[in-house]
């Protein structure tokens, strides 16, 4: 069979075969001509509405389809020097109903969705039948009045008195946890949903609510550590620039700008939880039996002055602080700053350090305490009289450990007004400490110009001067830490959300009062104090050194010293010598049992004992057998 | 010379386009596909996120729930309930402080028998060779 020819392809031929399809058909060219004119048209519309009504139509695509969605970032927690947490958020869920989206098949599901909410169904049906509500409008145009109804929020100065207006929005409940609202998701309940929120609890509850402190409802921090560090805790929240569909859910693809939530810093606080359960429970009890006005402990590390527990009675559930602002709000106040007291004969370590060093008397200087009156700068000075009278005079040691007023008057005329102020403020009297949690007050503590005659007998004795708890702790604390005023410090740690260590604070020292020799010194002889003959052998402990001195001031009523009413309180440390803790009970107006004066050893003394007792198994506070500080500091000085 | 008609001309017009229509509606068509692909890994990511987001809330509710069981108030409940006896260890009675050092101690103990003769095996040399 013969190969038929190949005929090889040709632009003309090809032109040729067409040319006996198409184009010989008018219709073809109508359909051209059809499909022209469209695309002019779409082309002419298209230009309308890109280029002509551009400015016109922009904003409102960009009002319908443009969103900026807020991403809530997460406060960040508050841990105690052991890891434990005292202040974080909690996630819940805010449960709502649009009401106009409910059908009539989920009635039967209502029951159970009231009974996880933790309402009555009766409530819970009443916000879920209600589909209109009565709002009050402005108005500007002469509209006739009476209801009428309106299908979204109200139209402001299109009509005046009350409209009906749908309700698209009620609230079920505020604080619905996660898996409660899985399980209100499950029931299927069409018109119910939810928004996802972050909300500051407290686990332990009323465990050192006045350091926390607490952040309201408005989600701002108001109190404490809270407010304090609220610059490193409070996180940024993020956003993102998102476009909706018809149905008004995101298309994730358009996502145009996006900025990341970051979470807040944690903070790291130095108190210890167990320390402060001691101290509250030493709170609990001085309530229990002496229904003071008022009482603070504190305890602070004696070589870092970082505080390991503060608390103060009354106190409040940091859980439910408006409760108890509601029904007293000055228990929100942490009294250990905000409230000043005559510090009493917790004073008298600032006169007899101060003599000591300036080596005006010496553990040998002798003084009679028996004297009512006494010459001072030409003048005489009665003096506040002793409680014992005593058969012979006393040391220096003596004084401070029998508490002698007499004796402390004495040794602040030794020193002299000026330089008597001059110590007083610079163990911290009279200014602020710098503890910087709210509400903090400097006392009180006038320059020399302005002391009457008697004020030199007074002061030294600790009356005509006023301190909050705080001030007259980290006064001992000076004692306790070898001459050196340090600053008081509730902050160890900066943490960033990924746990990493961004900041750390470390012991300050704020200034040197005393030299280290009369540092020890003072700690021997207030060793005294807890000793048998001293006034307030209840703070003793056996096998450990004890210093401390009890301070029993009458409060000022109606102007007058009152007899009746006192602040009683023991400030110490322990180990004497190696000093580790420091612990001060003030007790406001306690009232002990069969009508006993609240003298410091009756109120705060046995409190003292019973949360060092308790410290010294847990921080593993060793007795002292090595030399003490004072025998030490000799032996360094050759003497 | 031949020439082509302006028919055939039109016949090639209109066949261009339609090789044109058709090019650009497959790039079109491909246009779309990946917007579609885009779409759709997007809304995956959107997915994971929420998820993280679920997670992250989870945990934050299970830490708080740890937090307030580990309230003192808790603990000494659940010592109580559980009869458990815990108590802290009492200075004069349970505690016996050790005042040396407990190092040194040790080290003393476990090397004292190998410096001295006192754990050696005994030893006998005798000249010419042989124990």
């Amino acid at each position: 069979m013969p190969a038929s020819p190949k005929r090889a392809w040709s632009w003309e031929g090809a032109s040729k075969v067409m040319s006996r399809g198409f184009a010989s058909n008018y219709r073809i060219v109508l359909l051209a001509s059809v499909l022209i004119v469209s695309f002019g048209a779409i082309g002419v519309r298209l230009v309308h509405l890109h280029v002509i009504d551009r400015d016109k139509l922009l904003p409102y695509v960009e009002r319908v389809r443009g969103q900026q969605v807020v991403q809530e970032s997460r406060r960040g927690d508050i841990f105690d020097a052991k890891g434990n947490l005292l202040a974080t958020s909690q996630p819940q869920v805010l449960v709502w109903v649009d009401p106009s989206f409910l059908r009539p098949e989920d009635e039967e599901k209502w029951p159970q969705l009231a009974a996880l909410l933790g309402r009555p169904i009766a409530e819970v049906e009443q916000i879920l039948r209600r589909r209109t509500r009565m709002v009050e409008t402005e108005a500007t145009a002469a509209v006739p009045e009476g209801p009428r109804l309106a299908g979204g929020p109200a139209e402001a100065g299109t009509a005046q008195g009350p409209t009906v207006q749908t309700i698209r929005w009620a609230k079920l409940a505020d604080a619905v946890d996660e898996a409660t609202f899985d399980r209100i998701q499950e029931l299927g309940v069409r018109g119910v949903g939810g928004d996802h929120e972050y909300r500051r609890i407290y686990p332990q509850n009323e465990i050192a609510a006045h350091l926390v402190g607490f952040v309201n409802r408005e989600g701002e921090a108001a109190a404490g550590v809270e407010a304090f560090a609220d610059f490193y805790l409070r996180g940024q929240d993020g956003w993102r620039d998102v476009e909706l569909d018809g149905r008004r859910r995101e298309m994730a693809q358009f996502r145009a700008r996006e900025v990341s939530p970051s979470d807040g810093y944690s903070v790291v606080l130095s108190i210890d939880s167990a320390v402060q359960f001691m101290v509250e429970e030493a709170l609990a009890r001085i309530e229990r039996e002496f229904s003071p006005e008022g009482a603070s402990i504190i305890v602070s590390d004696a070589r870092t002055g970082f505080i390991l527990g503060l608390g103060n009675t009354p106190s409040f559930n940091l859980n439910e602080y408006g409760a108890a602002a509601a029904t007293d709000i000055s228990v929100l106040r942490n009294i250990a700053i905000t409230n000043q007291i005559d510090p009493g004969s917790t004073f008298k370590i600032v006169a007899a350090s101060g003599a000591l060093n300036e080596g005006l008397v010496n553990g040998r200087s002798l003084f009679d305490c028996t004297l009512e009156v006494i010459r001072y700068n030409g003048r005489d000075r009665r003096l506040i009289p002793d409680d014992h009278a005593w058969a012979h005079p006393l040391s220096v040691a003596e004084i401070i450990s029998h508490s002698s007023n007499v004796g402390a008057a004495q040794l602040g005329m030794l020193l002299g007004e000026q330089r008597l102020y001059d110590y007083a403020r610079a163990f911290g009297f009279g200014e602020k400490s710098g503890f910087p949690f709210g509400g903090e007050i400097p006392g009180m503590l006038n320059p020399p110009e302005q002391w009457s005659d008697l004020e030199i007998t007074r002061i030294p004795a600790g009356y005509s001067v006023s301190a909050t708890p705080l001030q007259i702790h980290y006064a001992m604390a000076v004692i306790a830490s070898g001459g050196v005023l340090l600053q008081p410090q509730l902050i160890r740690e900066i943490r960033d959300a990924g746990g990493e260590t961004v900041q750390r604070f470390d012991r300050l020292e704020k200034r040197r009062v005393l030299t280290e020799q009369t540092a020890a010194a003072m700690a021997d002889m207030l060793m005294g104090v807890a000793g048998p003959d001293g006034t307030a052998p209840e703070a003793a402990i056996v096998n450990y050194q004890v210093a401390g001195k009890t301070g029993t001031a009458q409060k000022l009523i109606d102007g007058r010293y009152s007899d009746r009413n006192h602040v009683g309180s023991f400030v110490g440390f322990f180990p004497a010598s190696r000093p580790e803790v420091v612990i001060s009970v003030i007790v406001d107006d306690g009232h002990p049992a069969n009508g006993r004066p609240a003298y410091g050893r009756v109120v705060a003394a046995p409190a003292f004992r019973q949360i060092a007792e308790q410290l010294i198994p847990y921080l593993g506070v060793a007795p002292v057998r090595a030399p003490t500080r004072l025998i030490a500091s000799r032996q360094e000085d050759g003497r | 010379m031949k020439t082509i008609s302006s028919k055939a001309f039109v016949n090639q017009l209109l066949a261009g386009a339609l090789v044109l229509v058709c090019a650009t509606g497959g790039v079109g068509l491909g246009t779309v596909w990946l917007q579609h692909q885009i779409s759709v890994s997007a809304n995956a990511s959107k997915s994971l996120e929420r998820d993280i987001e679920i997670i992250s809330r989870r945990l934050a509710a299970v830490t708080v729930e740890v937090g307030q069981e580990q309230r003192w108030e808790s603990l000494l409940r659940r010592n109580r309930d559980w009869q458990l006896g815990l108590v802290m260890p009492r200075e004069d009675v349970q505690v016996r402080r050790v005042d040396i050092d407990v190092a040194a101690r040790l080290a003393g103990k476990r090397n004292d028998r190998m410096l001295t003769d006192a754990g050696l095996p005994e030893t006998r040399l005798v000249l010419g060779g042989g124990l």
